[in-house]
Protein backbone atom coordinates (compact mmCIF):
# COMPACT_ATOMS: atom_id res chain seq x y z
CA UNK A 1 0.00 0.00 0.00
CA UNK A 2 1.48 3.29 -1.04
CA UNK A 3 1.49 6.17 1.37
CA UNK A 4 1.49 9.66 0.00
CA UNK A 5 2.09 12.54 2.37
CA UNK A 6 1.07 15.93 1.12
CA UNK A 7 1.58 18.95 3.32
CA UNK A 8 -0.26 22.13 2.45
CA UNK A 9 0.75 25.36 4.14
CA UNK A 10 -1.55 28.36 4.15
CA UNK A 11 0.30 31.58 4.87
CA UNK A 12 0.03 35.31 4.54
CA UNK A 13 -3.59 35.68 5.57
CA UNK A 14 -5.26 38.92 4.62
CA UNK A 15 -8.75 40.25 4.47
CA UNK A 16 -10.26 40.22 1.01
CA UNK A 17 -13.85 40.47 -0.16
CA UNK A 18 -15.09 40.17 3.41
CA UNK A 19 -13.18 36.95 4.00
CA UNK A 20 -9.88 36.11 5.61
CA UNK A 21 -7.86 34.20 3.05
CA UNK A 22 -4.33 32.89 2.62
CA UNK A 23 -2.37 34.62 -0.10
CA UNK A 24 0.32 31.97 -0.20
CA UNK A 25 -0.34 28.24 -0.56
CA UNK A 26 2.58 25.84 -0.54
CA UNK A 27 2.09 22.16 -1.33
CA UNK A 28 4.96 19.90 -0.36
CA UNK A 29 4.98 16.37 -1.72
CA UNK A 30 7.95 15.33 0.37
CA UNK A 31 10.59 15.83 -2.32
CA UNK A 32 13.29 18.32 -1.41
CA UNK A 33 13.07 21.53 -3.36
CA UNK A 34 10.01 20.44 -5.29
CA UNK A 35 7.26 22.27 -3.45
CA UNK A 36 4.43 23.79 -5.45
CA UNK A 37 4.05 27.43 -4.45
CA UNK A 38 1.01 29.52 -5.32
CA UNK A 39 1.20 33.23 -4.63
CA UNK A 40 -2.24 34.78 -4.86
CA UNK A 41 -2.26 38.29 -6.25
CA UNK A 42 -5.91 39.07 -6.61
CA UNK A 43 -9.22 37.96 -5.12
CA UNK A 44 -12.48 39.24 -6.49
CA UNK A 45 -16.14 38.42 -6.61
CA UNK A 46 -17.07 36.84 -9.88
CA UNK A 47 -19.90 35.24 -11.76
CA UNK A 48 -20.00 31.78 -13.23
CA UNK A 49 -21.61 30.01 -16.11
CA UNK A 50 -22.87 26.48 -16.46
CA UNK A 51 -19.47 25.59 -17.87
CA UNK A 52 -17.52 26.65 -14.82
CA UNK A 53 -17.98 23.51 -12.78
CA UNK A 54 -18.35 21.08 -15.65
CA UNK A 55 -15.90 18.38 -16.65
CA UNK A 56 -12.80 19.94 -18.25
CA UNK A 57 -12.74 19.66 -22.03
CA UNK A 58 -9.92 17.62 -23.54
CA UNK A 59 -8.02 19.49 -26.26
CA UNK A 60 -8.98 18.74 -29.83
CA UNK A 61 -5.45 17.70 -30.78
CA UNK A 62 -6.07 14.62 -32.90
CA UNK A 63 -7.09 15.26 -36.49
CA UNK A 64 -6.66 13.07 -39.57
CA UNK A 65 -5.83 15.37 -42.47
CA UNK A 66 -8.18 15.05 -45.44
CA UNK A 67 -10.42 12.59 -43.62
CA UNK A 68 -13.88 12.32 -45.09
CA UNK A 69 -16.82 10.26 -43.99
CA UNK A 70 -18.79 8.25 -46.47
CA UNK A 71 -22.00 6.36 -46.22
CA UNK A 72 -22.03 2.61 -46.29
CA UNK A 73 -24.90 0.61 -47.67
CA UNK A 74 -26.97 -0.86 -44.92
CA UNK A 75 -29.08 -3.19 -46.97
CA UNK B 1 -14.09 37.12 23.14
CA UNK B 2 -13.75 35.58 19.75
CA UNK B 3 -10.38 34.10 20.61
CA UNK B 4 -11.74 32.53 23.78
CA UNK B 5 -14.53 30.85 21.86
CA UNK B 6 -12.22 29.55 19.16
CA UNK B 7 -10.86 26.47 21.03
CA UNK B 8 -14.42 25.29 21.68
CA UNK B 9 -15.29 25.71 18.05
CA UNK B 10 -12.20 23.80 17.02
CA UNK B 11 -12.99 21.03 19.51
CA UNK B 12 -16.55 20.86 18.21
CA UNK B 13 -15.33 20.49 14.67
CA UNK B 14 -12.85 17.84 15.73
CA UNK B 15 -15.60 15.86 17.41
CA UNK B 16 -17.79 16.24 14.36
CA UNK B 17 -15.09 14.92 12.09
CA UNK B 18 -14.44 11.98 14.37
CA UNK B 19 -18.13 11.07 14.28
CA UNK B 20 -18.17 11.39 10.54
CA UNK B 21 -15.24 9.05 9.97
CA UNK B 22 -17.22 5.98 9.03
CA UNK B 23 -19.95 7.61 7.02
CA UNK B 24 -17.99 10.33 5.30
CA UNK B 25 -17.72 8.56 1.99
CA UNK B 26 -21.45 8.06 1.71
CA UNK B 27 -22.53 11.41 3.10
CA UNK B 28 -23.76 14.23 0.93
CA UNK B 29 -21.13 16.95 0.60
CA UNK B 30 -23.62 19.70 1.28
CA UNK B 31 -24.75 18.06 4.50
CA UNK B 32 -21.14 17.77 5.65
CA UNK B 33 -20.56 21.45 4.97
CA UNK B 34 -23.78 22.40 6.72
CA UNK B 35 -22.95 20.20 9.73
CA UNK B 36 -19.47 21.60 10.00
CA UNK B 37 -20.74 25.14 9.86
CA UNK B 38 -23.45 24.41 12.41
CA UNK B 39 -20.90 22.84 14.75
CA UNK B 40 -18.83 25.99 14.52
CA UNK B 41 -21.77 28.30 14.98
CA UNK B 42 -21.44 29.72 11.50
CA UNK B 43 -24.61 30.33 9.53
CA UNK B 44 -24.85 28.98 6.02
CA UNK B 45 -26.03 32.37 4.87
CA UNK B 46 -22.57 33.71 5.65
CA UNK B 47 -21.45 31.98 2.49
CA UNK B 48 -22.87 33.25 -0.75
CA UNK B 49 -21.62 34.13 -4.18
CA UNK B 50 -18.47 33.22 -6.04
CA UNK B 51 -14.91 34.38 -5.71
CA UNK B 52 -12.02 34.06 -8.10
CA UNK B 53 -8.47 33.92 -6.82
CA UNK B 54 -5.65 34.41 -9.27
CA UNK B 55 -1.90 34.58 -9.04
CA UNK B 56 1.37 32.93 -9.91
CA UNK B 57 2.47 29.35 -9.44
CA UNK B 58 5.90 27.80 -9.29
CA UNK B 59 6.26 24.03 -9.54
CA UNK B 60 9.09 21.72 -10.57
CA UNK B 61 11.17 24.66 -11.76
CA UNK B 62 8.41 26.04 -13.95
CA UNK B 63 6.53 29.29 -13.50
CA UNK B 64 2.96 29.79 -14.55
CA UNK B 65 -0.40 31.30 -13.76
CA UNK B 66 -2.92 29.87 -11.35
CA UNK B 67 -6.58 30.62 -10.74
CA UNK B 68 -9.43 29.16 -8.77
CA UNK B 69 -13.15 29.84 -8.80
CA UNK B 70 -15.02 28.89 -5.63
CA UNK B 71 -18.75 28.68 -5.04
CA UNK B 72 -18.89 29.82 -1.44
CA UNK B 73 -22.28 28.23 -0.85
CA UNK B 74 -21.50 24.69 -1.98
CA UNK B 75 -17.72 24.35 -2.08
CA UNK B 76 -17.66 23.71 -5.83
CA UNK B 77 -14.28 24.64 -7.24
CA UNK B 78 -12.47 24.92 -10.52
CA UNK B 79 -8.70 25.37 -10.35
CA UNK B 80 -6.43 25.81 -13.34
CA UNK B 81 -2.67 26.00 -13.70
CA UNK B 82 -1.19 27.27 -16.94
CA UNK B 83 2.54 26.82 -17.51
CA UNK B 84 2.46 27.78 -21.18
CA UNK B 85 3.68 24.49 -22.60
CA UNK B 86 0.93 22.69 -20.73
CA UNK B 87 -1.92 23.36 -18.40
CA UNK B 88 -3.80 21.36 -15.82
CA UNK B 89 -7.20 21.68 -14.22
CA UNK B 90 -9.15 20.29 -11.32
CA UNK B 91 -12.93 20.52 -11.04
CA UNK B 92 -15.12 19.53 -8.11
CA UNK B 93 -18.79 19.98 -8.95
CA UNK B 94 -20.07 18.93 -5.56
CA UNK B 95 -20.43 15.29 -6.50
CA UNK B 96 -17.71 14.43 -9.01
CA UNK B 97 -14.05 15.25 -9.18
CA UNK B 98 -12.15 15.56 -12.44
CA UNK B 99 -8.48 16.07 -12.98
CA UNK B 100 -7.05 17.18 -16.31
CA UNK B 101 -3.40 16.28 -16.49
CA UNK B 102 -0.56 17.79 -18.50
CA UNK B 103 -1.42 15.65 -21.55
CA UNK B 104 -4.90 17.14 -21.69
CA UNK B 105 -6.48 13.86 -20.66
CA UNK B 106 -9.39 14.16 -18.26
CA UNK B 107 -9.75 11.66 -15.47
CA UNK B 108 -12.76 11.11 -13.29
CA UNK B 109 -11.51 10.42 -9.79
CA UNK B 110 -14.58 8.76 -8.39
CA UNK B 111 -13.52 6.10 -5.93
CA UNK B 112 -15.27 6.31 -2.56
CA UNK B 113 -11.92 7.07 -1.02
CA UNK B 114 -11.16 10.00 -3.29
CA UNK B 115 -14.69 11.31 -3.01
CA UNK B 116 -14.30 11.28 0.74
CA UNK B 117 -10.95 13.01 0.51
CA UNK B 118 -12.36 15.65 -1.76
CA UNK B 119 -15.41 16.20 0.35
CA UNK B 120 -13.06 16.78 3.23
CA UNK B 121 -11.00 19.11 1.11
CA UNK B 122 -14.14 20.99 0.18
CA UNK B 123 -15.02 21.20 3.82
CA UNK B 124 -11.61 22.55 4.66
CA UNK B 125 -11.80 25.01 1.84
CA UNK B 126 -15.17 26.26 2.89
CA UNK B 127 -14.80 26.12 6.59
CA UNK B 128 -11.14 26.11 7.37
CA UNK B 129 -9.76 28.92 5.38
CA UNK B 130 -12.62 30.69 3.73
CA UNK B 131 -14.66 31.36 6.85
CA UNK B 132 -15.11 34.97 7.65
CA UNK B 133 -13.36 34.84 11.00
CA UNK B 134 -10.83 32.32 9.84
CA UNK B 135 -8.75 30.20 12.15
CA UNK B 136 -5.88 32.26 10.90
CA UNK B 137 -6.85 35.05 13.21
CA UNK B 138 -6.16 32.81 16.17
CA UNK B 139 -3.64 30.52 14.54
CA UNK B 140 -1.84 32.88 12.29
CA UNK B 141 0.24 30.19 10.71
CA UNK B 142 -0.86 26.63 10.43
CA UNK B 143 -0.57 23.76 8.08
CA UNK B 144 -2.56 20.75 7.08
CA UNK B 145 -0.95 17.40 6.67
CA UNK B 146 -2.94 15.01 4.60
CA UNK B 147 -1.92 11.39 4.61
CA UNK B 148 -3.52 9.12 2.10
CA UNK B 149 -3.09 5.45 1.46
CA UNK B 150 -5.61 2.66 1.18
CA UNK B 151 -8.58 3.70 3.23
CA UNK B 152 -6.77 5.64 5.89
CA UNK B 153 -6.78 9.35 5.94
CA UNK B 154 -5.89 11.90 8.52
CA UNK B 155 -5.60 15.60 8.80
CA UNK B 156 -3.42 17.24 11.35
CA UNK B 157 -3.51 20.92 11.98
CA UNK B 158 -0.34 22.16 13.55
CA UNK B 159 1.07 25.45 14.50
CA UNK B 160 4.51 26.02 13.14
CA UNK B 161 5.50 27.65 16.39
CA UNK B 162 4.15 26.94 19.84
CA UNK B 163 1.93 24.13 21.01
CA UNK B 164 0.88 21.55 18.45
CA UNK B 165 -2.74 21.49 17.50
CA UNK B 166 -4.43 18.29 16.45
CA UNK B 167 -8.00 18.31 15.39
CA UNK B 168 -10.14 17.53 12.42
CA UNK B 169 -8.33 14.27 11.96
CA UNK B 170 -10.28 11.26 10.96
CA UNK B 171 -7.73 8.89 12.42
CA UNK B 172 -5.53 10.27 15.13
CA UNK B 173 -3.02 8.09 16.99
CA UNK B 174 -3.90 7.82 20.66
CA UNK B 175 -0.65 9.37 21.71
CA UNK B 176 -1.39 12.57 19.81
CA UNK B 177 -5.07 12.89 20.63
CA UNK B 178 -5.22 15.95 22.78
CA UNK B 179 -7.76 18.68 23.13
CA UNK B 180 -7.36 21.51 20.73
CA UNK B 181 -6.13 24.41 22.70
CA UNK B 182 -4.17 27.50 22.23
Amino acid sequence: MTIDVRTVRYDDYRRAQGLVLPFKITTDHGVDGDADVVQIERIEHTTTTAETFRRPRPPNDFVIAGFQTCGAPTS
Amino acid sequence: MEERRMPYRIAAVGALMALRTVTLAAAEPNSILASARAAAGIADRSYAGFIMESGSERASGLSGRWSTVVDLATGKTRSTSNFGIFSTAVVWNGHSYWRQDASGGVHLIDSDFMRAVHVTDAWLTQFGYLRRDALAQCWNRWRIEQRTGGVSRSFALRRDKGNPLNCGSTRIPNDSREPCRK
